[in-house]
């Protein structure tokens, strides 16, 4: 069964990256573009990494991650923020909620499927 | 032998299944695990079925896994923790 | 270029912008902690991106070079003069490493060995190295062991710490990983630490495995696996003939069923059990290849310590929050902005024919509404010259020093704003300038004291607006130019008869003309006779001029005039014969109606009395060869380049008009003045002259 990536940015060029990225190598992708959109997505099941930008309207990425961790059955999904954000408090609190991996924008193809390689197998 | 459905062995379920087993080694019987409804085994779920395949063990007891799937197989034989749970 | 990497690069230019900007103010000032910590956030950041950009050789070079700086800016190291030319080496060789790795070329050999060196230079200088004569093999330490051919075999030792689990990461990911890039020939869990089932936490990590994996790949690649979960982890990576690391693994697990463990699962067919004390372990533990965390988390870390120093010091940091924008976006904005001016100049000429008044009203607000969109836009091209101009002090500090000169560089107006385009185009020739105020203008040191001024000469660069054009100006305290000389060489060159006479002035822009060197030595730095000519042409396309005045033995100053952008001018619209003309605004001084006495009074005279100064005229329709208008008035344009002012006779004043400039195609290059086209509201092409070259033709 193809691992499904729910990609949560408000940018649709980012957005439409990541999902030709992911489809290509032959995952499943569920897009949103604010965080509350990610919540509301997480509820069709089945996703196994979240890819998430952190600044977006509505509700951040962040507060985010924070509710999908309140989540009895995401409790444990691997998360992956993508952003251009670098504050060293923020990166303190995602880590804090089990955020692995903060990545910087622009990213590169290659990378996006390296990670997500070593992250879903 | 475990009568409930066992869909997924995995960290979302690992407390609830030691509970399960504890109780079920108290029979004294064969433990027999049916696989047939499991689609999800991580490393948590193994590292139960490790810890009950020792405590069994420890008991001269042993576990028998039955109508495991060949994705199922797989998932465990990547860790190579097959050999240990006698599925090699 | 695909866009990340266009990104990459632009960010990289910036970054190293900054670290020249500092290194070569620490050059003239001393080292101080701020630029210190400029050129270590500049390689860091550079190290940063180019390691998402998996461009390797860049990180790794930048990283010898981020350890350094680090070094020093935690003052465990005095920076000294070396060291900071040590540092302009390496950026420049990181500029060039970037351009290759982008292009994804092969480095050439030379420059990778120099980067190697530098490398070695870099590491040389690290507290408590051995200095660099006398380490020789850090290139091999660089370097695991690949010589012979077969393929590395790699023991992974893992051990989770208590909330691996709990993160979500996966190790069958990393399992997976490792089958996709080598081959796992061994995979031996350790199941000693499981406990029994009651005693099980099922959330907590109890098993570890034991990989023997082979793969070709350097120890950094096989770490980069790891990158995720490294934090989470016990992580071991050796050379599976390492026996050193081994008998270190098996003392620092502390594992006594390990050894059995690893033979039974044949990872080696024989492990020496050295003896190990309490003591011993802890230092081998120590001593043990530290295993690096990967680039994501080890950008939080640094981040962590210098977000610490930026509140240390008193100087907040510049917040200013900028966008990058393709300058072709910009290009296209402007262009249809003008179409807008067009279309709208068509309905304020209508809503004139149609004399209504409400109309004419909403015309003209969309008029004043546009002019602020049009400046608005017209301001996003516009940056500091400071920037470009800070890159010049390397070359000038450079060339002094290669021709044993000694020379202060002093900037001024930086902060004066100029079209993007234009002062990209103006680089180049100001640094042809500067040289040649270095290497012809700046006397050594010897005939300076010689002539009673100070051993170290002055070169100034200032930048200022001045009536709608930008004056640059490069004034030195050198020799200055010898007339004599210079009319001696032109005249031999065959530029000039040998009967001319020619003003101060005019001999001195003849070193504008191609083929004219006055240097009796010809040097490396300048002094080929080709360049000024070029410059001159260089800045006349960008719609300048370029003057030089001069004074033996002083010095000489030359001064340029561009205009602000090149996309638009304010103009003044006026009729000559059946054409209309623009004449930039900008040059305009005042506009004066001629009576009909004073135009017979004038017959044919080419001047006229301007409250009392004689005011040179220029007829444009005799010029341009318009036919005569039926137009009884005449108007007086006086207009000013520079220093030089000349009337334009016109026939009729229309008003101002604000224009963008229209290429006027091949038909027109050579027509004298002219330096464009407009499109009227109206339809009617009107063209724009071109008042620098209007003056000269004149004088």
């Amino acid at each position: 069964m193809a691992k499904k990536i729910l990609i949560v940015d408000d940018s649709g060029l980012i957005r439409n990256l990541a999902n030709k990225a992911s489809i290509e190598a032959g995952y499943e992708t569920v897009l949103a573009e604010d965080g509350q959109a990610g919540l509301d997505a997480l509820d069709k099941g089945g996703i196994d990494l979240i890819f998430s930008d952190v600044n977006m309207p509505v509700m951040n990425g962040l507060e985010m991650v924070e509710k999908v961790r309140e989540r009895e059955e995401y409790k444990f999904i691997p998360i992956v923020m993508l952003t251009t954000e670098s504050k060293p408090e923020l990166k303190d609190r995602a880590q804090e909620l089990g955020v692995k991996a903060w990545f910087l924008k622009p990213f590169n193809k290659d990378k996006f499927l390296l990670v997500l390689s070593k992250l879903l197998g | 032998m475990i009568t409930e459905q066992i869909k997924e062995i995995s960290i979302y379920e690992a407390e609830k299944l030691q509970s399960m087993f504890l109780k079920e080694m108290q029979s004294g019987e064969t433990f027999i695990l049916d696989m047939r409804l499991v689609e999800k085994i991580d490393m948590v779920g193994i590292q139960l079925l490790l810890s009950l395949s020792k405590s069994l063990e420890e008991k001269e007891q042993r576990i028998e896994f039955i109508n495991v799937s060949d994705a199922m197989l797989h998932e465990i034989k990547i860790s190579h923790c097959d050999v240990a749970l006698g599925l090699g | 270029m695909e866009e990340e990497v266009e990104i990459f690069l632009e960010d990289c230019e910036d970054q190293l912008g900054l670290m020249e900007g500092a290194l070569v103010s620490i050059q003239d000032s001393g080292v101080d902690a701020d630029s210190i910590g400029t050129i270590f956030r500049a390689m860091h950041t550079i190290k940063g991106s180019a390691g998402m950009f998996g461009y390797d050789n860049i990180v790794k070079f930048a990283h010898a070079g981020e350890n350094l700086l680090d070094a020093a800016r935690e003052g465990l190291i005095e920076v000294n003069e070396e060291m900071v030319d040590l540092f302009l080496q390496c950026k420049d060789y990181l500029e060039h490493l970037i351009e290759v790795e982008i292009r994804e070329e092969e480095m050439e050999s030379s420059q990778k060995s120099l980067g190697e060196n530098l490398v070695k230079a870099l590491i040389s200088y690290m507290p408590g190295e051995k200095p660099l004569e006398k380490s020789e093999d850090l290139g091999q330490i660089k370097e695991p062991s690949m010589s012979e051919e077969e393929i590395l075999r790699w023991h992974i030792s893992i051990r989770f710490h208590k909330d691996f689990f709990t993160t979500g990461m996966s190790i069958h990911s990393i399992f997976n990983f490792l089958n996709k890039i080598g081959k796992v020939i061994i995979n031996q869990p350790i199941l000693y630490h499981i406990p029994l089932l009651e005693a099980l936490n099922p959330l907590h990590p109890y098993i570890g495995f034991e990989i023997l994996f082979e793969a070709d790949l350097p120890y950094e690649e096989i770490e980069e696996v790891f990158e995720f979960i490294i934090d989470d982890v016990d992580l071991m990576i050796f050379e599976h003939t390492d026996e050193e690391s081994l008998s270190q693994l098996i003392a620092s697990r502390k594992e006594d069923l390990l050894s059995q463990t690893l033979l039974d699962a044949q990872f080696y067919t024989e492990i020496e059990t050295v003896d190990v004390s309490e003591e011993k372990t802890e230092e081998i533990k120590k001593s043990l290849p530290e295993v690096n965390k990967p680039e994501e988390l080890e950008i939080l870390e640094n981040e962590k310590t210098e977000s610490k120093t930026v509140t240390k010091s008193t100087g907040a940091p510049k917040v200013s929050s900028s966008l990058r924008v393709d300058a072709t976006k910009i290009d296209l904005l402007i262009n249809y902005m003008s179409e807008i001016v067009i279309a709208n100049s068509k309905i304020i000429t209508l809503s004139e024919e149609l004399d209504n008044s409400e109309l004419d009203e909403a015309s003209s607000r969309m008029r004043e509404l546009l002019e602020v969109v049009r400046e608005g836009i017209m301001d996003i091209r516009m940056v500091q010259v400071g920037d470009s101009f800070a890159k010049f002090r390397r070359i000038v500090n450079d060339t002094a020093k290669k021709i044993g000169k000694n020379v202060e560089f002093i900037i001024t107006g930086g902060e004066t704003e100029l079209d993007k385009t234009v002062v990209e185009r103006i680089s180049d020739p100001l640094v042809h300038m500067l040289r040649n105020s270095i290497d012809h203008g700046i006397e050594e040191p010897s005939d300076r004291i010689k002539a009673g001024k100070s051993s170290k000469g002055r070169v100034d660069l200032r930048a200022y607006t001045d009536s709608g054009t930008i004056v640059i100006e490069i004034e030195d305290d050198g020799k200055g130019l010898d007339k004599n000389r210079i009319l001696a060489k032109a005249i031999e060159n065959g530029l000039i008869s040998s009967t001319a006479t020619l003003s101060d002035a005019e001999i001195y822009k003849l070193i504008f003309e191609a083929g004219l060197s006055t240097a009796e030595k010809v040097s490396d730095i300048s002094g080929r006779g080709v360049g000024m000519d070029v410059v001159r042409r260089n800045i006349e396309d960008l719609r300048g001029s370029i003057d030089i005045t001069s004074a033996l033995g002083k010095g000489s100053k030359i001064t340029i005039r561009l205009p602000l952008t090149l996309a638009s001018i304010d103009g003044f619209l006026v009729q000559v014969g059946h054409t209309k003309y623009i004449i930039p605004l900008e040059s305009i001084q005042e506009c004066i109606e001629l009576t009909q006495e004073e135009l017979e009074g004038m017959k044919g005279n080419e001047f006229i009395n301007l409250r009392g100064d004689m005011l040179p005229l220029m007829d444009v329709r005799v010029v341009l060869n318009e036919e005569k208008s039926e137009s009884a008035r005449k108007n007086i344009v006086i207009v000013r380049f520079g220093e030089k002012i000349v009337g334009l006779l016109v026939d009729e004043l229309l008003g101002e008009h604000q224009t963008v400039i229209k290429p006027l195609g091949d038909a027109f290059v050579n027509v004298t003045g002219i330096s464009g086209g407009s499109i009227l509201g109206s339809g009617e092409v009107a063209l724009i002259f071109d008042i620098a070259r209007l003056i000269e033709y004149k004088i």
